[in-house]
């Protein structure tokens, strides 16, 4: 019986297709004073970070690939679709943390 | 984990609320039950270590596979960190069969180990391994040059003994390879592990280490803006100090009672690491399949290992204070440490769930 449920849980774990939300996940955020949180997206749901920053800064969205420069009186602007479940962070280069992304 | 050259991209989503609160009741109400119901004479004999053979066409293997390496931080933080440690549950001490550098010990000067600095060495390599690896993952290379060249030396001046001891990779693939069923009762094998100076400072770097490699990577850490060696440093002495507080002076003969929940700890953190990033050690341009690592399956992987790793661990406990202890203190006597494992277990599946 135990088997066979988990057999369930497995499967619906497994084929548990991208679910589109309607509107895209908008993050302002800012290198020079960084309050990172938590936020949740939907997996499938397209994302749009705006950095600013009064130094040049590379900004990373790891596990995504996605990578832009921040500089002074121009935004980066970082736009990608969130297909993969996990926790991700949002950083700038070496190691200034900006946010989390927690794809469900 | 701090990205370290591709290795940790992604992180475990965290454990829903209601799954830590159920875990941290179902280890309290399970501790207290075991308590009043498990036996009450000491049920299991060391079963003695058996001397391994000397493998030595496996290491010359690994050794001409080293030539090889495409990227040594998935090398040393997945292969090597994750991948020895889930193998020893499975299969027992492999890292005794694989350590290219053992073969040192055949040059052997036959020296004896001095008994007063037991698993001290190993402590001391494994604190620098997860500095490098949670606080500054780019010293790696110098690091395994510094970890080859100490254990060289070891070898050579003190034979195989010292990479029984001494060598920090090899203290951990023992301890966990206790687990192993395949050699044996591993409540048996547990009992077995010899009570050496350092065993507890192993323990704790070992748990304390995992412990912070959760906190560290919270968004709560980073707005703190507190050093990452700060909080490696304090997360040690944290599980060290609960614990010796705890057991007083019978810290050294209980030690091996934590051990399994050190390897429930590791199950839960590195489950998803080992099956994503296990794919691309020999070829970093794939991308993984991520089926295993759904968020159902690595949920459960991670409640499951915490919780399992905590009942064992309250039954070697049970079994050895029986013994240790005289007879009107059996009940009293255990209540401190079952309380402090079962705050290890609580913390360890909020860290799961923390942010």
């Amino acid at each position: 019986m135990i088997r066979w449920l988990l057999l369930v849980l497995m499967l619906a774990g497994c084929s548990a297709a991208p679910t589109a939300e309607t509107g895209p996940v908008v993050l302002n955020l800012s290198v020079d004073n960084s309050s990172p949180q938590r936020t949740s997206v939907s997996r499938g749901q397209q994302v749009e970070i705006t950095v600013t920053s009064t130094k040049d800064a590379e900004v990373h969205v790891h596990g995504f690939d996605v990578l832009a420069t921040a500089s002074a009186g121009k935004p980066a602007s970082l736009k990608f679709v969130a297909d993969r479940t996990g926790t991700f962070e949002v950083e700038a280069h070496p190691d200034t943390l900006l946010a989390q992304l927690v794809v469900r | 984990m701090i990205l370290a050259h591709g290795v940790g991209e992604r992180h475990d989503l965290p454990l829903p609320l209601d799954l830590v609160l159920q875990g941290a009741a179902i280890a309290l109400l399970a501790s207290f039950l075991g308590l009043g119901l498990l036996w009450t004479r000491p049920r299991f004999t060391p079963s003695p270590d058996e001397e391994g053979r000397d493998w030595w066409p496996v290491r010359l293997l690994v050794l001409v596979g080293l030539l090889f390496v495409p990227s040594w931080p998935h090398l040393v933080f997945v292969l090597l960190w994750v991948g020895v440690a889930f193998a020893s549950m499975l299969l027992g001490p492999v890292w005794r069969v694989l350590n290219p550098l053992r073969f040192a010990a055949r040059f052997s000067l036959g020296h004896a180990y001095p008994p007063r600095l037991g698993h001290w060495p190993a402590a001391l390599s494994l604190l620098a391994f997860t500095w490098v690896e949670l606080v500054s993952p780019h010293a790696l290379p110098w690091f395994l040059v510094a970890y080859a060249v100490v254990n060289v030396a070891g070898g050579v001046v003190f034979g195989p003994t010292w990479f029984a001891r001494a060598d920090g990779f090899e203290v951990y693939s023992t301890l966990l390879g206790r687990l192993s069923p395949l050699h044996g009762n591993p409540f048996r094998r547990l009992m077995s592990t010899p009570v050496r100076p350092g065993l507890v400072a192993v323990i704790a770097v070992c748990l304390g280490s995992t412990a912070f490699d959760s906190i560290g990577s919270t968004p709560t850490w980073a707005r703190w803006g507190l050093p990452d060696a700060l909080g490696l440093v304090v997360a040690i002495a944290v599980v060290a100090g609960s614990y010796l507080l705890c057991t007083r002076l019978l810290g050294g003969p209980l030690a091996h009672s934590l051990i399994p929940i050190i390897a429930g700890y590791v199950v839960a953190h590195y489950y998803s690491l080992l099956v994503i990033e296990g794919q691309r050690v020999f070829d970093q341009s794939v991308r993984a399949d991520e089926t295993l690592a759904a968020p159902v399956i690595v949920a459960t992987v991670q409640v499951v290992a915490v919780l399992t790793g905590h009942l064992v661990a309250v039954v070697s406990a049970h079994d050895r204070t029986l013994a240790l202890l005289p007879k009107q203190r059996h009940l009293t006597g255990q209540v401190p440490l079952l309380l402090l494992m079962v705050g290890y277990t609580a913390g360890g599946l909020a860290l799961l769930f923390a942010g």
